[in-house]
């Protein structure tokens, strides 16, 4: 083990169940933002296939903005601009919602264009062949096209999700008390620095090294359709 | 059965198809010859509405259809009566050879799925893969996937099947058993529309042939008269290329 006067291991040992007591703060917000990032994601995609009046300019603003601008300012003008703007929003945007919103609002644009590019991706005549046999455009979307769109996506999806969850560490700028601001706290309380961030390092590694395994065996299983 | 009246179709600025009438009788088999571009592929796409004509009427066993008044209601309606057979397969990549069959019967027909089973199960005994239920797309040859692909058009006991150039996509060896099925299916009194460059099975298994080239019907007859006798030089012409290449 690592002993040197200056990196106490057992301090670093000593972190991690304090940290851990936030994990479910950190794959809370990851998974919230995963769910309405895709619901998002598949509305602005649509939108943007289908071209829809109206909707379609809003939606290249969109994109645009959020891809354009860095994601802690984003959170920042969610948490502390908007308050100022609209009082009566400060009881609802706690530093929770704050950050569910916004990292909502910010995967739901990369993932619009994971899925846009991925419904494209499947061939013509998948859609052709099961509206020929009487299928509506939606079952034909829902049944045919976004299953094999699905197989297509997961992967980037899932380098979106990882991304995410490393990302959730920024929450603790507008209060939030994730992994990321439990080991600061603790390090500003006891200021063995480097022993709590090596912690938390470490639990972000693992958990990304899980989330990729479950990944692969979904792949794996998805794509069994498409080979020999 | 299936009449096609004045039917007119653009891309753009290029007219494709210009003013096509053409019958088809319960039972009748019909093949429609010409070269590519001169519109064959896109007529049968216009009667299952996978490409929407400007205009022309449709009648389809009791429906019919002013193609610029149509509503998607009728559109549904009509492609429930007329299924297409493509030159790609088109197998649903996602779901096995059984699930091809039965998709449309489950979501479209609302047939509990025990029934649409049988069904398709039948379907497969019908085109010789009954083996093959479980297997998906990419495991099966060409030739098979084809099979499915009729199958698949047969289950939901359409009025009429379109083909469009079932075999061109198929490695020589694998078309006979593509139109063995197809000649069945024929025998058995299904009303067909095939777009093929196949003549001798045209010839064989068709009875009337249609000739088209430039957006139009250039000459309709039985197959001697179109194969022995075309009375048309264009068709004449086409006919010496198509048999002195073979």
């Amino acid at each position: 083990m690592l002993t040197n006067a200056n990196f106490q291991h057992e301090y670093m040992f000593k972190a991690f169940p304090i940290i851990l007591q936030s994990l479910l703060i950190s794959l809370n917000i990851m998974a919230v933002a995963l769910f309405f990032g895709l619901i998002i994601g598949l509305t602005v995609a649509f939108i943007r296939i289908y071209k829809v009046r109206g909707f379609y300019s809003l939606t290249s603003l969109y994109l645009s903005l959020i891809r354009g601008t860095p994601l802690l300012v984003q959170l920042f003008i969610l948490y502390f601009g908007i308050p100022q703007l609209f009082p009566q929003t400060i009881d609802f945007l706690t530093p929770y919602v704050a950050a569910c919103i916004g990292f909502s609002i910010n995967v739901g644009a990369y993932m619009s264009e994971t899925i846009r590019a991925a419904i494209l991706s499947v061939d013509k005549g998948q859609k052709e062949a099961a509206l020929s046999v009487g299928m509506t455009q939606f079952q034909a979307m829902k049944n045919i096209v976004l299953p094999q769109a699905a197989i297509v996506a997961i992967p980037s999806l899932g380098n979106t999700m990882i991304s995410l969850l490393k990302e959730t560490s920024l929450v603790f700028t507008i209060g939030v008390v994730d992994m990321m601001g439990r080991a600061k706290m603790l390090a500003a309380s006891n200021y063995r620095w480097l022993e709590s961030l090596i912690a938390v390092a470490l639990i972000y590694w693992v958990l990304t090294i899980i989330i990729s395994y479950l990944l692969t065996t979904l792949e794996r299983k998805l794509n069994k359709a498409y080979s020999l | 059965m299936l009449e096609v009246q004045n039917l007119y179709k653009s891309f753009g600025k290029l007219e494709v198809l210009k003013g096509i009438n053409f019958k088809i009788n319960k039972g009748e088999v019909v093949a429609i010859l010409g070269p590519s571009g001169s519109g064959k592929s896109t007529l049968l796409r216009c009667v299952n509405f996978l490409e929407k004509a400007e205009r022309g009427f449709l009648h389809i066993d009791d429906l019919k259809l002013d193609i610029e008044k149509i509503t998607k209601k009728q559109v549904y309606k009509c492609r429930q009566l007329s299924t297409m057979v493509f030159q790609n397969y088109n197998l649903f990549k996602n779901k096995t050879a059984l699930e091809n069959i039965t998709e449309a019967l489950i979501a479209v027909k609302k047939l509990p799925k025990e029934k649409a089973m049988a069904i398709g199960e039948e379907l497969l005994k019908k085109v010789g893969l009954l083996e093959k239920r479980d297997a998906y797309p990419v495991q099966l040859s060409g030739g098979q996937q084809q099979r499915i692909g009729i199958a698949r058009a047969m289950a939901l006991s359409p009025k009429v099947i379109l083909f469009d150039e079932p075999t061109s996509a198929l490695d020589p060896e694998l078309v006979g058993e593509v139109l063995s099925v197809m000649g069945d299916l024929a025998k058995e009194g299904m009303t067909m529309a095939i777009v093929t460059h196949e003549m001798d099975f045209a010839r064989k298994v068709a009875d009337r042939v249609i000739f088209m080239d430039g957006g139009v019907i250039i000459e309709e007859g039985t197959p001697q008269e179109i194969f022995n006798n075309p009375r048309h030089p264009r068709t004449r012409q086409f006919l010496n290329q198509i048999i002195h290449k073979a």
